[in-house]
């Protein structure tokens, strides 16, 4: 067991707060009060510190709480709190669906919500370098050679499109049944990469005929061409067809495959 | 005012954990026992951090419906009283700093005190102060004192001084080290000490 050694009046001041705080242990407790009993000095410090405590104690009780203004505490507590709406989330949600107007509102937000994901989400996609309908991606296919928009003229190197043999017939339809006596007769036309015609045109003595364009392009709808190829790649390309004494059948053909009367 | 009985954390009664989680179930009759048995307490304290009877009376209203909003988080890791202690501080703090904001200045209070309670008294004596003068105007002015301290030493005197509460329950109601409550209190008697000096 450590002996009690009397300390100095350094460290009994030190210990003098602790001590008024009843924060002193059993062991320093004894040794200062060993000490202040032969030391006037310390006295007066713990008496300032006591006297000090006394005071503000006193100076409190001078200001009692106004008695009337308390009685009124706790009722004002409790019909304050009686007025608070409840925030727990069971009562919470139970008061959403109660209150119609609410649920409409929120699921307006939430339909809002994602209507603007998906406006998002699409013209994020569009965006997109990589997307064919992006800016990009139109301005790559416009400007590609052998593209529907930008067809490749007959040269070397590029395959003539051929007629398909399951719609030879249909395009024997455009041929010189009747000879009409027309001369000068031209047929323009794209054969796309899917082999098929568009941009049909006629023309009549180097004068676009919009008729036996009509006629022509009716026809041509259901005419399938085994694209032309460049590089071995499926491209569209230009063609010109001089149609000289062609006649155009402008009244149904008896479907060529089913011949009527045949065995 | 008699210093109330310090409180050990071991002490939380499992019927203070109980009126706890029935307040924070909605029991209106539970409400109603936190407050009548906190209420002194909680008034005398925001009276003496505020030095207001409305402020204080507002300010405890305020404090018990933050009690009553957030009771479901007490865990029990302190007596109740003590939580609540540490919710009148945080009150306390915002309310005095939101009127520095408004330019109050703890100035303005004290003027409305000499006002209210007629000029100081004669400075005390060097020695023995509650010898050369009235033990009531000492209190006054220790008082004034009081009020002039920066919020964090007076809180910690109050606790200590007019509530008697261990180091470690104030620092636990201050959210700060049992040595920084050590320090505040130094600093802030040492402070009222100076105050009580002659001029």
């Amino acid at each position: 067991m450590t002996p009690l050694t009397s300390p100095g009046c350094r460290t009994v001041r030190t210990w003098l707060t602790a001590a008024h705080d009843d924060e002193l242990s059993v062991r320093r407790h004894v040794l200062l009060d060993v000490h202040l009993a032969s030391c006037a000095s310390c006295r007066g410090v713990r008496d300032d510190l006591t006297s000090l405590g006394t005071a503000l104690r006193q100076g409190a009780a001078q200001h009692r709480p106004d008695d009337v203004a308390f009685a009124r505490l706790a009722p004002e507590v409790m019909a304050r709190k009686a007025m608070e709406p409840d925030t727990r989330w069971r009562h919470r949600v139970q008061d959403v669906i109660d209150d119609r107007q609410r649920l409409w509102m929120i699921g307006g937000t939430l339909a809002a919500t994602l209507a603007g994901a998906l406006v998002w989400a699409a013209f994020v996609g569009l965006a997109a370098p990589t997307h064919p309908g992006s800016l990009a991606g139109l301005l790559r296919t416009s400007t590609a050679l052998g593209s529907n928009a930008n067809p490749l003229w007959l040269v070397a190197g590029v395959t003539l499109p051929r007629v398909a043999a399951d719609t030879r017939a249909k395009a024997m339809l455009i041929q010189p049944l009747r000879p009409l006596g027309i001369p000068n007769l031209a047929l323009t036309a794209v054969v796309t990469r899917e082999g098929q015609l568009a941009s049909v045109h006629v023309i009549h003595d180097g004068v676009p005929d919009a008729a036996l364009t009509r006629a022509v392009s009716r026809l041509a709808s259901d005419v399938r061409f085994e694209p032309a190829r460049a590089r071995g790649a499926p491209v569209a390309v230009n063609v010109v067809w001089l149609l000289e004494r062609t006649t155009v059948a402008a009244t149904p053909i008896p479907d060529l495959a089913h011949p009527v009367g045949g065995d | 005012m008699k210093p109330a009985r310090a409180i050990d954390w071991s002490e939380t009664a499992d019927s203070e954990s109980d009126i706890a989680e029935r307040c924070a179930s909605g029991d209106a009759q539970a409400c109603q026992d936190v407050v009548d048995t906190h209420q002194r307490m909680v008034y005398h304290l925001a009276l003496q951090l505020l030095s207001n009877h409305d402020d204080a009376l507002d300010l405890s209203q305020d404090v018990f419906l933050t009690v009553f909003r957030s009771i479901h988080r007490f865990r029990g890791d302190s007596a109740l009283q003590t939580w609540i202690y540490r919710i009148v501080i945080n009150h306390a703090r915002n309310r005095q700093r939101w009127w520095r904001r408004r330019r109050r200045a703890d100035q303005v209070s004290l003027d409305a005190l000499i006002e209210e309670r007629g000029e100081l008294p004669a400075p005390l004596g060097p020695t023995s102060p509650d010898r050369a003068l009235d033990q009531k105007q000492l209190g006054e002015r220790v008082w004034r004192a009081l009020n002039r301290l920066p919020f964090d030493q007076r809180s910690a005197v109050v606790l200590r001084e007019l509530h008697g509460m261990r180091y470690a329950e104030i620092a636990f109601s201050l959210g700060v080290s049992n040595a920084a409550v050590k320090s505040r209190l130094a600093r802030a008697r040492h402070t009222l000490r100076t105050e009580l000096q002659p001029q």
